[in-house]
C-alpha cells in the first residue's frame, strides 16, 4: 500500500505562503513527564499534516494544545497569524473529531451538527442549510432524526467529521478518528477523508499510530518520537529516504545492513559488508573508513536462484521462512551477517521454498543512508 | 424480543422464569421477611383503634386518619418536613457538583486526597458527625469565637436551634453521597464531549445547561431521592440541633412509639411518611425523563 503513493506531489501543498498554523518552540510537562519538548512546527494553508508516533510520543497532546484544551509551558502557537497561547478554545475557530468522536449522545445527529452553528448565531434557515449541506458532503442523507446510539460506528464517524466541518473552520483537527473502525470501514473513511479535503482544501492536522493512514492521506508527514518531531517531509521522501533508524522501522518494514566505506567514486560509495561488498548511490559526503548503516526496504529485493550477469548487489543467502500474505510472499533470508527480509509481490512464478539457497538482488539506489548509526 | 422469531420460546417460558426465580430467593425472601411484612403490620396497625391500657385494639377503624388530616398541627408537621427535605436536596446536589466535576479532572494524590475526604464521613456515625456540629454551633463555642474575633458577629451565636443550622448539618452529613454518586456520574459523560463542545465554541454555562446536565439527569435524579429519602425521614439530626422548635415527621413518629404509646397514630404517619418519599422518588423521576428525553436516546 505504501508503494500506491508513488508519484505524489513533492513540494508541500501551499509551501511559501503564510503558515496557517505556526508552532515555535512548543513545551508542555504533563505530571512529572515533558510530553512535548521544543516543538517547531509550520502548516501552510490547505495543508494535509499528519502527526505520526508511537502512543506516548506526545502527538495527541500536540493536538490538544493547538486546540487549546492544554495551555503550553513554552514556546507559542499562532493561528492565522495570531497568537493565541492565551486563547480559550472556543475563540479559535476550529473543527475537532475526537477518537471517541464524542458526540452528544441525548441530541440528534441534526442537533449535534448545528450544535456549533447556532453558538455562531446563525439563523434557522441557514442552520438547517448549512446541515443539509454537511450530511450531503460525508454522504449521509437522512440521518437527521436519528441519535448517535442509532446509527453505526461508521456513520457516527461521518457526523462527528460533519459537525466539526459545519461551522467552516480554519484548521480541522482529527485525532485518531479511525481507530475504532474496523479494517474496511477505516480504508473507506480514509479514501473519503482525502475526497473531502481535496473539495473543501481546508487545513487539516491528523494525528495517528498508523503508517499507512499517514501515508495515504497526507501532504507531509511529522515522525513524532518522545515529544519531538524527528522528520517532517512528504509521505514519498520519508518513506524513501528514512535517513534516521526511528523513521524507518516506524515507516513500514526496513532491513538494516552496516559496513564501511572503502572507496568513494563520485555519487557511488562501497561499503564492506559481513556478506560482501555494497554499492551504494549516495550524495552525502562519506569518507572511507567510515562505519555506515544503511536501511533496505523489503521491497526493493529480488529474489533470484542464480546470481544474475554482473549484477550491482548480490548477497546469497538461505531462505529459512516463508510467509504467505495473499498479494504477496515475505522471505526471511539468512545471509553472512545480517537476517534479511524480502517482499516479492505474487506474480504466478513459482515461489521458492525453505531451505533454498538464493541471491538477495537490489540496486545500489535501493540503499539509503541512515544518519544515526 | 426474540420470542417471535422461536415458536417453541413460549413453551419453555414458564420453566425459564422458574430458573429465574430460584437464584433471587434468598433476597425475596430476606425483603419479605423484613420489608413486606412489617409494612404489612404498620398498615394493620393504622387502621387499628387506639387504647391507651393495651396500645391498640384490633377494631377496624378510620380515626386515627381523621384525626391526622384534621388536626393543623399535622399539616404544619408535614410542610417542615417538607421543606426540610426540600431544601436539604436542593443544597447538598448543588453543592456537590461541582465538587464531583472537579473530582473526575484530578488524578494522583490529589483525587486519593479528595475521595477519602469523601469517604471517610461515612465512616463516623451520624450521631458523632452531629455532635461535633452540636459542639461548633454552641452558644460561645468556636465558630461564635472566631466570627466574634473576625468582627463578624456581636453578642452570642444564635445559630443552634434555627432552620438554617438543620440545613447546613444536614447538607454536611449527606454531601458525601451526592459527590460519589455524581462522581460516577460525571465519568460516563467523558471529558472529550465536554472538550467537543469547547472547541464547537460553547461558554461553560451552556455546556453545563445543555451537555452536563441532561448527560448526568440520572445521576442528579438517584443522588435527589437518597438525600430527601434520608433527610425527611432523618431523627438524630433535628433533634439535637433543633430539639422540639422544630417538629418533623420522624420526631412524632419517635414520641407517639416510645412516649406517648400510640402505635396506631405513629403508624399513619409513617405511611404518610413513606407516602411522600415514594410520589417524590416518582415525580422525580417522571419529571427528569420528560425533561431530558429519557428513552428516546441512548447513552454511548
Amino acid at each position: 500500500m505504501a508503494m500506491a503513493q508513488a508519484g505524489a506531489a513533492a513540494q508541500p501543498r501551499g509551501a511559501g505562503l503564510e503558515p496557517m498554523l505556526e508552532l515555535v518552540g512548543v513545551e508542555k510537562t504533563l505530571g512529572k513527564t515533558r510530553v512535548v519538548c521544543d516543538l517547531h512546527l509550520a502548516i501552510a494553508p490547505g495543508e494535509f499534516v499528519t502527526l505520526l508516533g508511537p502512543s506516548g510520543c506526545g502527538k495527541s497532546t500536540t493536538l490538544n494544545l493547538i486546540a487549546g484544551l492544554l495551555k503550553p509551558d513554552a514556546g507559542t502557537i499562532s493561528l492565522r497569524g495570531h497568537v493565541v497561547n492565551a486563547w480559550e478554545p472556543q475563540r479559535r475557530r476550529l473543527g475537532m473529531v475526537f477518537q471517541t468522536w464524542a458526540l452528544f449522545p441525548h441530541m440528534t445527529a441534526y442537533e449535534n451538527i448545528a450544535f456549533g452553528l447556532r453558538l455562531k448565531g446563525l439563523g434557522m434557515r441557514d442552520v438547517r442549510e448549512r446541515v443539509a449541506t454537511m450530511l450531503s458532503l460525508v454522504r449521509l442523507p437522512g440521518v437527521e432524526e436519528k441519535y448517535p446510539s442509532q446509527l453505526s460506528g461508521g456513520m457516527q464517524q461521518r457526523v462527528a467529521l460533519a459537525r466539526a466541518l459545519a461551522t467552516r473552520p480554519d484548521v480541522l483537527l482529527l485525532d485518531e478518528p479511525l481507530s475504532n473502525l474496523d479494517e474496511r470501514l477505516r480504508k473507506e473513511m480514509q479514501i473519503e477523508l482525502r475526497r473531502i479535503h481535496d473539495e473543501l482544501r481546508v487545513t487539516t492536522i491528523f494525528v495517528t499510530h498508523s503508517q499507512e493512514e499517514a501515508l495515504v492521506l497526507s501532504d507531509r508527514v511529522a515522525v513524532m518520537n518522545n515529544g519531538v518531531i524527528v522528520r517532517i517531509d512528504t509521505p514519498e521522501r520519508l518513506y524513501r529516504y528514512p535517513r534516521t533508524r526511528f523513521v524507518c522501522t516506524f515507516l513500514g518494514e526496513a532491513n538494516i545492513l552496516e559496513g564501511v566505506v572503502t572507496a568513494v567514486d563520485g555519487g557511488r560509495v562501497l561499503v564492506d559488508h559481513a556478506s560482501g561488498p555494497l554499492a551504494v548511490d549516495t550524495s552525502a559526503p562519506v569518507r572511507p573508513g567510515v562505519r555506515m548503516s544503511l536501511a533496505l526496504r523489503p521491497e526493493a529485493i529480488s529474489i533470484r536462484l542464480a546470481r544474475s550477469p554482473d549484477p550491482v548487489n548480490s548477497i546469497p543467502a538461505t531462505i529459512r521462512d516463508v510467509v504467505y500474505k495473499g498479494e504477496a510472499l515475505v522471505y526471511y533470508l539468512t545471509a553472512a551477517g545480517a537476517d534479511l527480509m524480502a517482499l516479492e509481490y505474487a506474480k504466478g512464478g513459482a515461489p521458492r521454498a525453505e531451505g533454498d539457497q538464493v541471491f538477495a538482488e537490489f540496486e545500489a539506489s535501493a540503499l539509503s543512508v541512515l544518519e544515526d548509526a | 424480543m426474540t420470542v417471535a422469531a422461536y415458536p417453541t420460546a413460549r413453551r419453555r417460558a414458564a420453566p425459564a422464569t422458574l430458573r429465574a426465580v430460584i437464584p433471587l430467593a434468598p433476597a425475596l425472601i430476606l425483603l419479605a421477611l423484613f420489608f413486606l411484612i412489617p409494612m404489612f403490620e404498620l398498615a394493620r396497625m393504622s387502621v387499628y383503634e387506639y387504647n391507651h391500657v393495651s396500645v391498640y385494639v384490633p377494631r377496624l377503624t378510620t380515626a386515627n386518619y381523621r384525626a391526622f388530616f384534621s388536626d393543623p398541627y399535622y399539616a404544619t408537621m408535614v410542610w417542615t418536613s417538607l421543606k426540610v427535605g426540600f431544601f436539604t436536596t436542593f443544597f447538598t446536589v448543588l453543592a456537590g457538583y461541582p465538587v464531583a466535576y472537579y473530582l473526575t479532572g484530578i488524578d494522583g494524590w490529589e483525587r486519593t486526597l479528595l475521595s477519602a475526604a469523601c469517604l471517610f464521613p461515612l465512616f463516623v456515625t451520624i450521631l458523632v458527625g452531629t455532635l461535633g456540629w452540636y459542639i461548633l454551633l454552641l452558644p460561645f463555642g468556636l465558630t461564635q469565637k472566631v466570627l466574634v474575633a473576625a468582627g463578624l458577629l456581636h453578642g452570642p451565636l444564635s445559630a443552634l436551634n434555627t432552620f438554617t443550622a438543620l440545613i447546613v448539618v444536614m447538607v454536611y452529613l449527606h454531601l458525601p453521597y451526592v459527590i460519589l454518586i455524581m462522581a460516577s456520574s460525571l465519568q460516563g459523560v467523558g471529558r472529550d464531549k465536554i472538550n467537543a463542545a469547547r472547541v464547537l465554541g460553547a461558554p461553560p454555562v451552556y455546556i453545563l445547561r445543555r451537555i452536563l446536565v441532561p448527560l448526568t439527569m440520572p445521576g442528579i435524579a438517584s443522588s435527589a431521592i437518597l438525600v430527601f429519602a434520608l433527610s425527611i425521614s432523618s431523627y438524630l439530626v433535628p433533634v439535637l440541633i433543633t430539639g422540639q422548635r422544630l417538629r418533623v415527621l420522624p420526631m412524632a413518629i419517635f414520641s407517639f412509639t416510645t412516649d406517648i404509646l400510640n402505635w396506631p397514630l405513629a403508624s399513619v404517619l409513617s405511611i404518610v411518611l413513606l407516602v411522600i418519599v415514594v410520589a417524590a422518588t416518582y415525580a422525580f423521576t417522571a419529571i427528569t425523563n420528560r425533561l431530558t428525553g429519557r428513552g428516546r436516546w441512548e447513552m454511548i
